[in-house]
């Protein structure tokens, strides 16, 4: 469980981040929401450990995160965060070896190493080329795929993701969402999804807050984030739009349906039962 | 008969670096001025690399690129061409290089020798283009995601391109920023006639181009008109892009006798047009 007190947090005079409040049970996945310079990046880095925050605290399963004598480990071990910059992330000699750097650091054994790699690569569609490229010399979404992977590999309790999908191609989007989601449901962890928009990856959050100059906004369930979205400024998943669209004229599909094959099939579910409805009784 | 210049020439163009595979294989692609191109394809498919081609930061290792007349081989003909073209990345943290937005937009026309007066006038000119103005003194510090990229936007337009690349200008921005920028994109399209390529994952920005050019692995495998590239389901499959959620609904219920516009791609008229499909059930 991560208990956040009473943040406060400055960048020079003005306050970036003011009294948040808010808690994350074990096993939620858990969304923060806003727009460019609410401050997401700054709380990010406060619950890294990177950044001390000028009043309040972080608690960890009971371990204060900023009290030195506590955190040993506590922080490597337990919370990974995938930075809304890749390009700080990778630094090996090859892909692999950095998605290899933190299991060699735990003295996991290289054919057990070998193996977890092959099955992340595999799940966001990184090439055998890749692996053994320089991640300088990588595309901005194949940087974002392999510091994705670094973090994952190390199945963290805490994986802190900042704006995990700006820059994949959809098909990665999709398929990185579909991992996350077998993935949550093997290590039950917490993971803390940031974004700057409401998306495919909101459906996931069992929880989202949204963010304004520094204070949170609103704490609620995707479906009811979603409703209020225009109101904050975002746009909704498209999906959710479309059927919200066809039940403000009385229709009642559920809103949350998340994939085209289900609103495919609820919308020929709901064309169907009409025209049964309206077919004459043959006598 | 009229003869129509194309103001952006592929021709063949193919680029490796030192030692390493074909990143670009044999690229051939025609641009008039005036038009609005945007550029899709999956992550590592080659996109950013062409982008490098339009103002010869990159040189092809076979083919000729040619812009307004000029390849971008000959060596002296680079600092027109960089005048030419402008250029605007993804993140503009890592293209700001001054501290004040005034500063900034300064740079560029430094480099290319602008007369003081010029300069100034430019400056009001652009910042009140991209709606910054009253930010001349503001601190780059002071800005947020959606300003800085209006910002690098402003300077680029300070130096009076006539064709501007955008790879993944909006990446980083929110739903209203993303708007805003798509804006001022397209006025600089329609009200300047700027020739503009936009490079994204968006279907929903690529949606304001005129043509849309689909990469894979290093080749462009279709280029047209931008909504017949959007309605082929099959061609976005082959190329790993995901077609939208409204034109697959219209799509799957076509394909199961209903009579629907495949042409609805906002999420309002497909929404409607399922609501017209059940409306006219009798
Ligand atoms: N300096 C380099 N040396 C070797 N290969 C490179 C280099 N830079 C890029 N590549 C490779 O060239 C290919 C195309 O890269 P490019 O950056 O053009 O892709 P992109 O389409 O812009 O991708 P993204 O959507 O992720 O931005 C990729 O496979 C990449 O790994
Ligand atoms: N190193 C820094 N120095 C001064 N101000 C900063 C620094 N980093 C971020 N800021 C400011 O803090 C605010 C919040 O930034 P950030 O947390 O990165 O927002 P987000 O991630 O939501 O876009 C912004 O106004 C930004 O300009
Ligand atoms: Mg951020
Ligand atoms: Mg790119």
């Amino acid at each position: 469980m991560i208990q956040i007190e009473n943040i406060c947090f400055k960048y020079n005079n003005d306050y970036i981040l003011k009294n948040i409040n808010f808690s994350i049970s074990d096993g939620e996945i858990f969304g923060i929401i806003g727009k460019t310079g609410s401050g997401k990046s700054t709380l990010v880095n406060i619950l890294s450990g990177l950044a001390k925050p000028i009043e309040g605290e972080i608690i960890v399963d009971g371990q204060n995160i900023y009290n030195k004598k506590e955190n040993k480990n506590l922080l490597s071990y337990k919370i990974s965060t995938v930075f809304q910059n890749p390009e700080k992330q990778l630094f090996s000699k090859t892909v692999y070896d950095d998605i290899a750097f933190s299991l060699r650091n735990q003295n996991i054994s290289e054919s057990i190493i070998n193996k977890d790699i092959k099955e992340i690569a595999k799940f966001l569609n990184i090439s055998s080329d890749i692996l053994n490229a320089s991640p300088f010399h990588l595309s901005g979404g194949e940087k974002r795929k392999c510091a994705l992977a670094c973090a994952l590999v190390t199945k963290p309790k805490i994986l802190i993701l900042d704006e995990p999908i700006s820059g994949l191609d959809p098909y990665t989007t999709e398929k990185f969402i579909n991992y996350i989601k077998d993935y949550h449901h093997k290590e039950k962890n917490i993971i803390i999804f940031v974004s700057n928009s409401a998306n495919k990856f909101s459906y996931l959050c069992n929880r989202i807050l949204t963010l304004g100059s520094g204070k949170i906004k609103i704490l609620d369930k995707p479906e009811n984030i979603f409703e209020k979205c225009k109101k904050l400024g975002f746009t909704a998943p498209n999906i959710w739009e479309i059927i919200s669209l066809i039940n403000q004229n009385g229709y009642n599909i559920s809103t949350k349906i998340s994939t085209t094959k289900q609103l495919q099939e609820q919308v020929l579910k709901l064309i169907k039962e009409k025209e049964a409805k309206n077919k004459p009784c043959k006598i | 008969m009229i003869k129509i210049e194309n103001i952006i020439e592929f021709k063949n163009v193919s680029y490796q670096k030192p030692s390493s595979k074909y990143i670009l294989k044999n690229i051939n692609l025609n641009i008039k001025k005036g038009e609005f191109i945007s550029i899709m394809g999956t992550n590592g498919s080659g996109k950013s690399t062409l982008a490098k081609h339009f103002n010869g930061l990159f040189i092809p290792s076979e083919g000729n690129v040619i812009i307004d007349g000029k390849n971008t081989k000959n060596g002296e003909k680079n600092t027109e061409i960089k005048k030419s073209v402008g250029m605007v990345f993804q993140n503009p943290d890592s293209q700001i290089v001054a501290c004040t937005v005034e500063e900034e937009i300064a740079f560029g026309m430094e480099n290319l020798c602008f007369t003081r007066e010029k300069m100034k006038k430019n400056i009001r000119k652009v910042l009140h283009y991209v709606n910054l103005e009253n930010h001349e003194k503001s601190s780059i510090y002071s800005l947020s995601g959606g300003e800085k990229q209006r910002l690098t936007i402003a300077s680029v337009l300070a130096m009076e391109p006539e064709i501007i690349v955008l790879d993944e200008p909006t990446s980083m921005l929110d739903d209203q920023s993303k708007k805003q920028i798509l804006d001022i994109i397209l006025k600089l399209n329609k009200e300047k006639n700027i020739t503009i390529i936009l490079i994204t994952h968006f279907t929903q920005e690529a949606l304001y181009a005129d043509k849309t050019a689909i990469m894979n692995n290093g080749s462009i495998v279709a280029f047209d008109i931008t909504k017949n590239i959007f309605s082929n389901i099959n061609l976005l499959k082959k190329n790993k892009l995901l077609p939208l959620e409204s034109i697959c609904l219209l799509n799957f219920l076509k394909n199961k006798g209903y009579n629907v516009d495949l042409n609805a791609y906002s999420n309002e008229s497909c929404a409607k047009e399922i609501l017209r499909t059940l409306e006219n059930i009798k």
